[in-house]
């Protein structure tokens, strides 16, 4: 009796499934009846008809699914034993009362068999779950049978189109077309696409396309990536609309021997026609990734409901994670480059060994300080797309979804969603987002069908595809070849691309849940890039230093740089200004409590957010959703709701208005 | 005023304190009830304001390199201001004045006296009856068939700190009740704070017995008796002392103590330790200590925090309440409460469970009802705990914050459930210290009489009240689950649950807030949507009888064509005139609420006033310029033109001369 409702990921087979299982929901009271099935992917449980609007149901299930890879412990627990983790290796001696599943993403998933006569099936859906975790394969692996779903009925989704349009689609820089799209966006004149790196063979880990300096010919460009590890060479993240430059690089490659010519060429790629550069260790001031590992688990241990920590050493306890103070130096050190890019005219070259990790994070955080467009939802899941994707963050080992050693694990992503989620809170009305999409996006990290979360880079997210499409029954619809620019597509729930991306967002939250991702009051349209206070003109002593002028930024203050390459020597005038004269811009005047109808609109500079202390809190809906009272307070009734009361009453308003003839003074608004 | 050393200081600088780079220049003027910077700046010319009332502390610091005399302020209202001065003796005057300025011997000295909303003498009197208790306890369904109304302590002969009316059992007699108040610490004898008619359950406040090792009292049984009787369903009563076990039993070698089961018939009795004031006190002043760092990294704040153990203590009265309030609403079981003398503690835990069993205390009106019932008519000894005249610094403590902050970390659990928002709590919080308003002086409702309070001095509830717009919550919804009934918060052990209100410890540090108000924006929103209902309920009506008009035109139009079509569009005319005009004036209305529009006269809007016209939330900065002292013409620094000259400093001094 295999569920009708239970709808199959392409490959997916049901090892074990028990009905009349309850689902224990946060908050105290309520359970969930349905079906818990085993699958050779995932954990799925589907509630019982009539359990739930239909309108609600989702291809996959966000809060009830959970991918093998995700799940971190099960307990089983009965009233005559004691709970007991289960593994593969260990075999259950009782029949389980209670299973509960311990997830990756801080969620735990509480089931109950207490209907009498199945204990059987509690049983074997038990042992299931705990074998098939072991041998979890993941979509990623080329040997995964992929085949095509029978395609059930699709209900009433399809009519609803992503109101994407009115604010532009989601970028995913897989095409030549995005890249050009997004860079006269920024309106970054001097620069140009390179496809130098389109087969791949400059540098395997690095984008198809490349953003340098217009000057700059390939050939020319083509003598720079042996200088650098992985021969990840700098190239544009961000224009700013007052001239500075956001680059990224990978650390200066030690055993190569630049010729004279290189180094002109390299000098060109990195000023990249400015008369300074300033050169930003990502690594100083922040964490290891070892660091950052140690830290999320921590918090983990420290956010279950079954921590050990007593109650009045909880806050010395989450201070020992050093989580917080990682975010804190994250948001203070993005500030910094924004203030840098902000205050004169420079170019501010990213540099980290390898540039796959905090570059990705810096690069993306400083952009969404300063950019609005980073911060509407199509933007920012475009910043995602190009800063980390494309940008060749592996995302397969840091998450540590697939099989890879541990030891390459790190949140990195995740602490850049952390941040940002601190950034929504300081600045609410500056995000077309909110948190519950953050929250979402967080949980998706952890899901691997993803395409997103998927690969290390571009260059093996093809290699996959390829293999794919040449060997197996399944041909994607849209290939790695032409791939689609928009996100999703397709039937009413099922991808037309599989993997599909995660920006895909029908596929696992319903219209309810997506209509909380987006901010009402958040910035409106905002494609166009809004041009903060322009640099001072030679500020910071740009005209004493003359040209070639190389800045290193450290503790918060700009040093010279005698030595701009290791390979060569040159004198560099000495002039130290400190961060603080570098006409940091002032915080909008911040206005009273309800000083007028509608707030501000938000400031239009870059957001200077507050990294002291106090102000850097617990993201308590993400990491303590594990504890139900935890989340008390948090589901107030959702401003979406309330903004689109109030569009509804002024079409209505509307409607009236011409059918009514003018009175002698129409009431002004 | 003699106190007033130097009215006027010119060059001295305000430091601002989250950068330190940033100073401002101004002049400092010292009057009879504020002390004033003025911002030379001619574009903006900020104002900052602070009441004497609220200065909790002045200190000289060591003289800088530059030869400059830092001189720091910390407020009660948990500002903290710094300033430089160029010349020492300046420096010392200001010093000197001040510490006198902020220390009031005599209540007369009190803001409150001079304060003038310009209201007149109905008015005035209106507003003390805005909150009235023996409504609330009608409200409550009392008198009834088991409580009174008792006049034993007319003329305070039985108890000082007590009311004169006090709800006791109907069984219970003079005899009984004279008996045991002399059984009790300062008389402080078992009488009425919360009944719940549903239940009959109730919950009594009295002080410690005065049991010592062994002493008993007949007459303190038959009273403990007499209120479990009140609750007939009910086979036993349970007895809070919400002090640690070790604290009373201290007690008992001075003679007081705590009851003895044994003696008592039928209670139930029960620990809930929340330490006392001496412990509060100290533990807020490590909190601020964090507070004021400059720039705290991650392990400073929350090690700051955890070590301060204030969030410990702010759980340990929740728990209290908690337990409370599940006594009376789960097992319908009285409850009578004490701590020590019965002032403090006993308040805290009465009022928070309270505010958790009905409702009514989570409206506006109720909260209003809920602080006069539990903290000012119960002899809560407001002028003490918070400093108002010169008094021992040791008596001084954080109680009534705390059940401030309780009421906060509860509203942040249940975010539909109150009427008022946390604008409305901070404005409280300010004026409980303030003495702007009669309310909260003294330490009993004896000394507020004999003082005349209510014909002397303005009551906040009124003012509030008239200002309930901006106190609102937007999230409330009066058919919401969370505003019907108990409320039930958690009990386990979840800390995490309280937070640091950096709204209220980091008020003035406004880089540290959110800068955008998501809760404003939805109260705008809010707003904007019944303004929209108003006027499609106006356009509707317009519509039914533009229809009307019509009908009665077309039958008219068989007989008398012509004519008839004229007077119909004439009755159309006037239908139409009227409905936008009311309309009009509804919607002037609405805005002048908006406090864009301020309104000048009203003194009492300061503080909202100044909170949203300025685009600074500080309650002093730019404080009641319209506020009482009317013969202080030209007080204000500012009214000379645009820079203060000479003279009208010299005025200002004038006035405030003239004032006292």
């Amino acid at each position: 009796m295999s569920g009708a409702a239970f709808r199959r990921v392409p490959g997916e087979r049901v090892l074990a499934e028990a009905a009349a299982v309850r689902h224990r929901g946060g908050g105290g009271g309520g359970s969930v009846r349905g079906t818990l099935y085993c699958t050779n992917l995932r954990v799925a449980f589907v509630p019982a008809l009539g359990a739930q609007a239909p309108s609600s149901r989702t291809f996959l299930h966000s809060e009830y699914d959970v991918a093998l890879p995700c799940i971190r412990k099960l307990v089983a627990a009965s009233s005559f034993a004691k709970p007991k983790v289960l593994t593969a290796a260990s075999s259950l001696k009782f029949v389980p009362e209670e299973l509960a599943v311990h997830c990756r993403d801080f969620r735990v998933l509480r089931f109950l068999f207490h209907e009498s006569g199945l204990q059987p099936q509690a049983f074997r859906v038990a042992t299931a779950i705990a074998q098939a975790r072991e041998a979890a394969a993941w979509p990623g692996d080329a040997e995964t049978a992929l085949e095509d779903d029978d395609d059930d009925e699709e209900d009433e989704d399809e009519d609803e189109e992503e109101e994407e349009e009115e604010e532009g689609p989601t970028l995913l820089f897989e095409s030549l077309r995005d890249w050009e799209k997004e860079l006269k966006r920024q309106g970054a004149a001097g620069w140009r696409v390179s496809a130098v790196n389109e087969r791949f063979d400059m540098a395997t880990s690095l984008p198809k396309y490349l953003w340098v300096p217009s000057r700059l010919l390939d050939k020319d460009l083509k003598r720079a990536f042996a200088h650098f590890e992985e021969r990840r060479v700098p190239r544009l993240c961000w224009h700013h609309p007052g001239g500075s430059d956001l680059l990224r690089a990978a650390g200066f490659h030690g055993a190569s021997d630049p010729q004279r010519e290189d180094v002109r060429c390299l000098e060109a790629l990195m000023l990249a026609g400015h008369g300074q550069c300033v050169l930003v260790e990502a690594a100083a001031e922040l964490p290891s990734l070892a660091e950052l590992q140690l830290a999320h688990l921590k918090l983990r241990a420290l956010c279950l409901p079954d921590s050990p920590v007593a109650d009045d050493k909880w806050l010395s306890a989450l201070e020992a994670t050093r989580w917080l103070e990682h975010v804190r130096a994250c948001v203070r050190k993005a500030s910094e480059v924004v203030s840098l890019l902000a205050g004169r005219r420079c170019s501010v070259v990213l540099q980290e060994s390898d540039d796959r990790d905090l570059n990705c994070l810096l690069a993306s955080l400083a952009q969404l300080l300063a950019d609005p467009h980073a911060r509407t939802l199509p933007g920012f899941q475009s910043l995602v797309q190009r800063e980390w994707v494309a940008a060749g963050h592996p995302f397969g080992r840091r998450l540590g979804l697939g099989r890879p050693s541990p030891r390459d694990e790190a949140p990195v992503f995740l602490l850049f969603l952390d941040c940002t989620w601190q950034l929504v809170r300081q600045f609410p009305a500056c995000f077309g987002f909110t948190e519950s999409y953050l929250l979402a996006l967080h949980d998706s990290s952890f899901v691997p069908y993803f395409s997103t979360f998927l690969f290390n880079c571009q260059w093996q997210q093809g290699r996959t595809g390829q293999h794919r499409a040449s060997g197996q029954t399944y041909t994607p619809v849209s290939g790695w070849r032409e791939p689609v620019a928009v996100a999703g597509g397709g039937r009413g729930g099922a991808p037309s691309r599989w993997p599909p991306t995660v920006w895909d967002w029908r596929l696992r939250y319903s219209r309810q849940q997506r209509a909380r991702f987006r901010n009402p009051a958040g910035p409106r349209g905002g494609s166009a890039p809004v041009g903060p206070t322009a640099p001072q003109p030679g500020g910071g002593g740009g005209s004493a230093a003359g040209a070639g002028a190389v800045w290193v930024l450290a503790k918060g203050a700009l040093w010279p740089q005698p030595q701009p390459f290791p390979w060569r020597s040159k004198r560099l005038p000495r002039w130290v200004p400190s961060l603080e004269s570098l006409g940091e811009p002032e915080p909008e005047p911040e206005r009273g409590p309800g000083s007028s109808p509608l707030p501000a609109p938000p400031p239009r500079g870059p957001l200077l957010p507050c990294a002291a202390g106090p102000a850097i809190r617990l993201w308590r809906r993400c990491y303590l959703r594990a504890v139900p009272e935890g989340q008390r307070g948090r589901f107030a009734p959702s401003p979406a709701g309330l903004a689109e009361e109030l569009r509804l009453l002024q079409e209505r308003l509307r409607a009236w208005r011409p059918a009514a003839p003018r009175g002698p003074e129409e009431p002004a608004r | 005023m003699e106190h007033i050393r130097m009215p006027k200081v010119e060059n001295v600088r305000l430091l601002d304190r989250v950068s330190s780079r940033k100073a401002t220049l101004g002049t400092l003027y010292l009057t009879a009830t504020h002390v004033i910077f003025v911002e030379n700046a001619s574009e903006t010319r900020k104002e900052t304001w602070v009441l004497h009332s609220q200065i909790s502390s002045i200190e000289k610091q060591a003289t800088t390199a530059t030869g400059c005399h830092p001189l720091l302020i910390r407020c009660k209202n948990f500002q903290v201001i710094q300033l430089i001065i160029p010349q020492e003796r300046d420096c010392h005057d200001v010093y000197i004045s001040l510490i006198r300025l902020a220390r009031p011997v005599k209540y007369e000295e009190l803001y409150c006296f001079s304060f003038n909303p310009k209201l007149d003498k109905e008015e005035q009197e209106r507003g003390w009856k805005l909150v009235d208790l023996n409504e609330e306890y009608n409200r409550m369904g009392i008198p009834n068939n088991y409580w009174q109304i008792s006049d034993v302590n007319r003329d305070y002969g039985v108890c000082d700190s007590y009311p004169t009316e006090v709800y006791v059992p109907k069984s219970a007699t003079a005899h009984i009740i004279v008996g045991s108040s002399k059984f009790r610490s300062r008389r402080r004898f078992p009488a009425l704070s919360y009944y719940c008619k549903d239940n009959n359950a109730s919950i009594c406040r009295s002080s410690q017995p005065l049991s010592g090792f062994s002493a008993r009292c007949l007459e303190d049984e038959l009273m403990l008796q007499a209120i479990r009787k009140t609750n007939p369903e009910s086979d036993f009563l349970y007895v809070v002392d919400t002090r640690p076990k070790l604290n009373a039993m201290a007690n008992r070698a001075a003679g007081k103590g705590y009851e003895n089961e044994d003696n008592y018939s039928n209670i139930k009795f029960q620990f809930i330790g929340i330490e006392n004031i001496h412990v509060m006190r100290s533990s807020l002043q490590k909190m601020l200590e964090v507070c004021e760092l400059k720039s705290p990294s991650m392990s400073d704040f929350l090690w700051g925090l955890e070590n301060s153990g204030w969030l410990k203590h702010i759980k340990a009265i929740m728990d209290a309440g908690i337990f409370i309030a599940k006594a009376v609403a789960e097992e319908g079981v009285s409850v009578l409460v004490h701590c020590s003398d019965g002032w403090d503690r006993t308040a805290q835990v009465c009022s928070v469970a309270s505010l958790l069993l009905d409702p009514y205390y989570r409206t506006m009106k109720g909260f209003m009802v809920l602080i006069e019932k539990d903290w000012v008519s119960f002899g809560h000894k407001f002028n003490h705990r918070y400093g108002n005249l010169d008094g021992d610094p040791k008596e001084i403590s954080p109680v009534i914050d705390q059940f401030i902050e309780c009421v906060w970390q509860l509203m942040e659990q249940f975010p539909c459930a109150f009427e008022f928002n946390e604008r409305f709590l901070i404005h409280v919080q300010h004026h409980i210290y303030s003495c702007q308003f009669g309310n909260f002086l003294c330490n009993s409702q004896k000394e507020r009489q004999e003082l005349k309070i209510q014909e002397r001095t303005y009551s906040l509830w009124a003012h509030l009240w008239k200002n309930r717009a901006d106190y609102l919550n937007p999230l409330y919804r009066l058919d919401h689950s969370q505003t019907q009934g108990t409320l039930r918060p958690q009990i386990a052990p979840c800390i995490f649950l309280y937070k640091f209100w950096s709204g209220m410890y980091n008020r003035f540090e406004k880089g540290m807030h959110p800068r955008q108000s998501v809760t404003d924006y939805l109260m705008a929103v809010k707003e904007e949507t019944q303004q929209l209902e108003e006027e499609l309920e106006v356009l509707g009506e317009r519509l039914a009888s533009l229809q009307k008009v019509q009908l009665n035109d077309n039958e008219v139009k068989s007989k008398q064509q012509d004519q008839n079509k004229e007077l119909g569009r004439s009755t159309s005319n006037i239908s139409l005139a009227n409905t936008p005009q009311e309309y009009n004036n509804n919607l002037k209305s609405f805005p002048s609420r908006s406090p864009s529009q301020g309104d000048e006269e009203d003194s009492a809007l300061i503080l909202t006033q100044d909170n949203l016209k300025s685009s600074d939330p500080d309650l002093s900065a730019n404080s009641d310029q319209e506020s009482g002292v009317e013969d202080l013409s030209c007080r204000s620094p500012s009214s000379g033109g645009c820079l203060p000259s000479e003279d009208s400093g010299k005025d200002s001094d004038e006035a405030v001369f003239l004032t006292i």
